[in-house]
């Protein structure tokens, strides 16, 4: 079993085993709620990736958030997305409601208001970031997601400082234009 | 307000958390006065939360091929025993005497019944004198034609009667004459005339007993059911008569 410790450090190893971990219990969950078998992994791999950012980057909303059991939470990150996809994607508010009732105790809803927000907005979010071409993409994950530099990022990339440097800026500007206009 | 970079350097260390106190002041009051500043806060806050999901994303799929890539697959093979070669010859020896067993008792029970079959004709000491057919299987069934003599030929001492519902031609009644110890059916053959139909008799034998039916049209009446004894019928082209031995 993966420490939250081991995870908070970073180190993939951990991340991936970790994952192995998880992978079966959330299946066997989402199965029993019904959830379609080519699914799971979409809702696993969003979950998974909202717990990432939690333990890596911290809660914005929570600065001192403890996670004592990590499975059982990226469970209920996972089942949080799934209903909340039942709830957008059902046509009826009432409907859907009685279904997610149904399905899990109103407890259990714990989506925080910020991830609920981003989540509100995830596709149109994955819209914007589907326009951005994929050296800005590599640009931009480099540089907030990996904490690297632009000098590091552009020797890893084999581009000039003063490039990166300003495709970076260009890159989020683009990206910036397109959520305010969500 | 000019988004320069300066500007979008000092939001990313506020959502870091990383302003000193003096610059977070000043960051507070112009968020509170300036709106499209903080539209910019907020769309930086959410651009960075969107490329950091987004990479996290990939790093988690990248996780899961590559776990799948390691985990062998396995598929179910068929566990074949290898018996040891003496007990094969022992399966061997079973299985022919099953199959032997299987094969001649049959012909045995066959042979046994063959032997019990009655003659290619009738014993006349069992059946009388009169008895004319010839039954050498052990299920027959002849059809008896009556003619229009038959009402001529029956008379005798005693008479059972034996109620036949038909659904054809309502309920007619049949009498059963017994003559020398002969058992005769009495028709009326008006009825029959009346309805157009022509009676036929059938009678199956089986093993140790036999039945008789009627049959008019495409309707069959068995009319001696729960009979014991085996009943002969003889016929020539005339006359129907059903002799019952004692």
């Amino acid at each position: 079993m993966v420490h939250i410790d081991e995870l908070k450090a970073n180190k993939d190893v951990a991340w991936k085993q970790f994952y192995a971990e998880c992978y079966p219990k959330v299946t066997a969950m989402l199965l029993t709620k019904g959830c379609a078998a080519d699914r799971i992994d979409d809702f696993f791999h969003d979950g998974m990736a909202v717990f990432y950012n939690r333990v890596v980057f911290g809660n914005p909303e929570k600065p001192d958030e403890l996670i004592h059991a990590p499975v059982a939470f990226v469970k209920r990150i996972v089942l949080n997305l799934f209903l909340k996809n039942i709830r957008d994607t059902k046509s009826t508010a009432e409907l859907s409601d009685t279904l997610t009732a149904d399905l899990v105790d109103q407890d259990d809803y714990l989506l925080d208001e910020e991830t609920t927000l981003f989540y509100t907005r995830k596709a149109m979010l994955d819209q914007c970031w589907a326009l951005l071409e994929e050296a800005c993409q590599n640009i931009l994950q480099l540089y907030y997601f990996k904490r690297l530099r632009d000098k590091e990022t552009a020797a890893r990339l084999g581009y000039a400082l003063n490039s990166v440097k300003t495709k970076r800026s260009r890159c989020m500007r683009l990206l910036r234009a397109c959520i305010k206009n969500i | 307000m000019n988004t320069n970079d300066d500007n979008i350097e000092l939001i990313d260390r506020y959502l870091e958390d990383k302003l000193t106190e003096e610059e977070l002041t000043d960051f507070k009051q112009q968020l509170s006065d300036d709106a499209d500043f903080r539209e910019t806060v907020e769309a930086q806050r959410l651009a960075i939360a969107q490329i950091q999901h987004q990479a996290a994303l990939k790093k988690m799929r990248q996780f899961g091929q590559e776990l799948k890539a390691e985990t062998p697959v396995h598929t179910l093979k068929p566990k074949i025993r290898r018996l040891p070669p003496l007990l094969k010859i022992a399966v061997a020896i079973a299985l022919l005497l099953v199959a032997g067993l299987v094969i001649v008792i049959p012909i045995i029970n066959n042979n046994n019944e063959i032997a019990e079959q009655p003659t290619d004709t009738i014993d006349n000491d069992k059946y009388g004198t009169d008895s004319k057919l010839d039954f050498n299987e052990s299920l027959k069934v002849k059809q008896l034609q009556l003619t229009d003599d038959i009402a001529s030929t029956i008379s005798g001492d005693r008479t059972i009667r034996l109620s036949i519902l038909f659904e054809q031609i309502s309920q007619a009644t049949y009498d059963f004459q017994t003559i020398n110890n002969d058992l005769f059916l009495l028709i009326n053959k008006e009825t029959l005339d009346a309805e157009n139909l022509t009676p036929v008799f059938i009678q199956i034998f089986d093993k140790d007993s036999s039945r008789l039916y009627l049959r008019l049209d495409e309707k069959f009446y068995q009319i001696n059911e729960g009979e014991q004894r085996p009943l002969v019928v003889e016929t020539d082209e005339t006359i129907l008569n059903v002799l019952e031995k004692q």
